[in-house]
């Protein structure tokens, strides 16, 4: 299936496309692998405007269509 | 081979760790007023340039001075400067075209660049790789390189 | 030992110059810069003297890791009471000029009185001499640094100056220094206008030592490997990398905080600054280190030509200092403005005539509220129509501000002050006095919390809540990573070293670097009690000057109006609930005052 992915900040580095294609029923946890998006680097995950806690994205499934935000860490500045 | 410092100012942020470094191997402390290699900014930090003694094959210091204190260390190329023989005349000041032999008012001698013994200080400590210490025979290959990228982008096969 | 051991004393009114051996026990109990610069202020002034007065002092302050080979050792602050807010203020600092201080052979510089007419501070060796500026004054920041370089044929000098918004009182003008660096908040520039001092110039001679040398090289060298593995995007990107994160998060402060969110956002944040437009023009141009940093997120860029604020200005053609994220937000979002080169302009501006850029955008957008709601109309604004959006009033007001002329002597009061000269105080977006930074407080609770807590007023770099602000929107949990945070940034703060190193180092990596530089024992427990006392110090000198627990809070806008957008939509500030959990944490009264329990464990009793 294919979700929609924005990324911010540095995270741009990682991955600067506008789509991915995933197994039906894939997580947040798992599209970051397959974006190759090291889990530590990602600041948050918001898809289709809700934030997902880190500890829920091994859990949140994510469905055809979805829009996924995988932002940067906030830093200072 | 003989290495020579190259120095790549588009690379150089200014960070005046070379200075540091080159302050702290020859006085023991942080003191980049002592500092043999300088950072030259311009135009409000647009540009960084680090300078310092270029090791001259003919060097102006060596002929300038009275009492043959500056020799040539044959392995590395560097002009070095003995303690015992500087009077500190500081002619060798006035001679260097490029400012980079200095006299030092504490100890009454002139200081120079001598590449620390084959492993410059100030190449250790560069972050961004602004110097570098290159076979002195070829130290243009890198700029040729990256110009021969830029030509490669544009050849089709 | 890393420490100079000296302090350099300067009474503006009696003309006078004294160096003084360093108190060691209040370094050794505050470590340096923030937290000894904190201690100084305390024990050489009354809190309740008006800012603006001869009383205040103004000190210059360096850490003991300042001036060493370890990463992002230049950093400095200086300390004394804000025009801007009434309390302590401490504003940070990198560029040059701290490790300069040092070289020059002093760990602080003690600036009293008044002086009765303009001077400037030279330092050059061992011969110091307080200078006539009459050839300066009215000039801006960089005329001043050309100016003085010259005029005693020392290229090599470092100085810190302010321009005519210091000159003049703007309750927020900074201290520039190295041309694009700045001590810019809380109005210190405006303190160092009121005693006649121009600018302080520093060549040293000396060095600095540490204790243990060997083992000095091997840790700053093992720590610089570090930062070199995770120093993030702030490299290539700056700091400005964090707009776009912020805005898909819907942090984004909006046109005066009434939104969280801007569509302009991705014409003036860092990848916007990366792009080349259709003339071949990129804004930004490189990145620049300060003393000692092996990070560089420094930004260097410049406006295109043709662009309508400088297209007849070739003085503005050159290079210069290039958009952080707090100029960006300032500049860009919070008064609605997406014009790259006008907010670059703009940023020139705060640099040249000495601005906190933060509390000029914050205050403008206030001003274009109160415009669009007609309070104030063109009459009042010498013509110039102040809507959300303008990129004309942008930078018509930032020069107007800067060189204090028209309408800019209002915007150069601060919001606090102009809001209340209008009759809409609700409409400041403020803590004691001083505009918040590019965060809003309902989409990250915990930085809600900093900011009503912060000693200086609405800072968002005392305290870090962000990891835990991001992953839970709420304001559960949030008291304790405030409070531990603003102890161990205290730290960090009074080192020498800069915040911007935090990704990758924590209190050991701190506490290794010190304990090779410093005498004594220095391991993260001790960096962390400091930071505690520092911020406790910082308390009681506020609560001295008469500020209370009223002072700890948030404007209405924050705590009522819920979020329209974002991952936090529908939220409100919960201070309410924050607060007496941090107060409690803190070892404070619920009135907010330190319990003479805490004061006695820190020392402070």
């Amino acid at each position: 299936m294919q979700v929609e992915v924005r990324v911010t900040g540095q995270l741009i580095d990682y991955f600067s496309g506008t789509h991915v294609n995933l197994d039906e029923g894939a997580t947040v946890e798992q599209a970051l692998v397959v974006l190759e998006i090291p889990a530590a680097s990602v600041g948050l995950v918001s898809v289709n405007g809700d934030a997902v806690p880190r500890e829920k994205r091994a859990q949140h499934g994510l469905v055809a269509g979805d829009q996924m935000v995988v932002m940067a860490p906030l830093t200072g500045g | 081979m003989h290495r020579s410092l190259h120095i790549e100012p588009s690379l150089c942020t200014g960070c005046l760790q070379c200075e540091l470094a080159c302050s702290f191997e020859h006085e023991g402390e942080f003191i980049p007023v002592r500092s043999r290699i300088r950072v030259f900014e311009f135009e409000h930090g647009k540009t960084s340039v680090p300078f310092t003694c270029t090791q001259c094959v003919e060097a102006w210091c060596q002929k300038a001075c009275p009492t043959g204190a500056i020799f040539v260390d044959s392995d590395l190329g560097a002009k070095l400067v003995s303690a015992q023989a500087c009077v500190g005349c500081k002619a060798c000041t006035t001679a260097c075209p490029f400012g980079t032999i200095e006299f030092n008012p504490f100890s009454g001698k002139v200081d120079k660049c001598d590449l620390c013994h084959g492993d410059p200080q100030c190449v250790a400590a560069c972050p961004t790789d602004a110097i570098t210490y290159l076979d002195a025979g070829a130290t243009g290959v890198g700029r040729m390189q990256a110009f021969a990228e830029q030509n490669a982008k544009g050849v089709s096969l | 030992m890393s420490w100079q051991g000296r302090v350099l004393r300067v009474n503006l009114t009696r003309g006078d110059i004294t160096p003084e051996p360093l108190n060691m026990e209040w370094a050794n109990d505050y470590i340096g810069e923030r937290g000894l610069g904190t201690k100084y202020l305390w024990e050489n002034m009354d809190p309740k003297v008006d800012a603006m007065s001869p009383d205040n002092v103004l000190i210059f302050a360096t850490g003991p890791l300042t001036g060493t080979n370890a990463s992002t050792s230049g950093r400095y602050a200086v300390l004394t009471k804000g025009p801007l807010t009434g309390a302590i203020a401490c504003s940070n600092s990198g560029g040059k000029f701290g490790a300069e201080l040092k070289y020059a052979g002093y760990d602080l510089l003690i600036v009293e009185g008044s002086s009765e007419k303009p001077v400037y501070l030279l330092i050059e060796g061992d011969e110091i001499s307080l200078q006539s500026a009459e050839k300066i004054w009215g000039k801006t920041v960089w005329e001043a640094d050309e100016w003085i370089k010259k005029q005693h044929h020392n290229p090599m000098l470092k100085i810190a100056t302010i321009g005519v918004a210091g000159e003049r009182g703007v309750r927020y003008a900074a201290i520039v220094n190295d041309l694009h660096r700045a001590a810019g908040r809380s109005g210190v520039g405006a303190v160092m206008g009121s005693k006649n001092l121009k600018a302080v110039a520093v060549r040293g001679s000396h060095g600095v030592q540490v204790k243990d040398p060997k083992r000095f090289i091997q840790v700053t060298n093992e720590m610089k490997n570090l930062l070199a593995e995770d120093a993030g995007g702030l490299a290539k990107y700056g700091t400005n990398a964090m707009m776009d994160t912020m805005q898909e998060f819907g942090a984004l402060p909006t046109r005066n905080f009434q939104e969280v969110q801007f569509s302009g956002y991705d014409k003036v944040d860092a990848r916007a600054m990366l792009k080349t437009d259709e003339t071949g023009h990129r804004n930004l141009i490189t990145n620049k280190a300060c003393f000692g940093c092996t990070i560089a997120c420094g930004r260097i860029a410049h406006i295109r030509k043709d662009h309508f604020t400088i297209q007849n200005r070739k003085e503005y053609w050159h290079a210069s200092g290039g958009l952080e994220y707090e100029t960006a937000f300032a500049f860009g979002p919070v008064i609605g403005v997406d014009d790259i080169d006008a907010c670059t302009f703009a940023g020139y501006l705060m640099n040249e005539h000495g601005m906190d850029p933060i509390s000029f955008g914050v205050t403008l957008a206030a001003a274009m509220e109160l415009f669009e709601m007609g309070v104030i109309t063109t009459d009042d604004t010498d013509g110039v129509p102040l809507n959300f959006g303008s990129a004309e009033a942008l930078t018509v007001m930032s020069e107007k501000t800067g060189k204090q002329e028209g309408f800019g002597q209002v915007l150069g009061l601060g919001s606090r002050l102009m809001c209340q000269k209008y009759g809409h105080p609700e409409l400041s977006m403020t803590v004691k006095g001083q505009e918040f930074a590019g965060y809003d407080s309902r989409a990250l609770q915990g930085m809600g919390l900093g900011y009503a807590t912060g000693n200086r007023g609405a800072c968002h770099l005392k305290h870090d809540t962000f990891e835990v602000d991001m992953d839970d929107q709420s304001g559960e949990g949030k008291a304790e990573p405030c409070k531990t945070s603003q102890d161990w940034t205290a730290a960090v703060d009074s080192s020498g070293l800069c915040v911007f190193t935090l990704g990758a180092w924590g209190a050991p990596e701190f506490a290794a670097q010190l304990d090779a530089d410093c005498e004594g024992e220095w391991t993260p427990e001790r960096l962390l009690e400091s930071g505690e006392r520092i911020w406790n110090l910082e308390r009681l000198f506020n609560l001295a000057a008469g500020l209370t627990c009223a002072d700890d809070t948030l404007p209405e806008r924050l705590l009522k109006d819920p979020v329209p957008s974002g991952t936090a939509k529908g939220r409100v500030n919960e201070l309410g609930k924050m607060l007496p959990e941090y107060y409690s944490l803190r070892g404070w009264s619920e009135q907010g005052e330190p319990t003479p329990r805490t004061l006695t464990r820190l020392g402070l009793g």
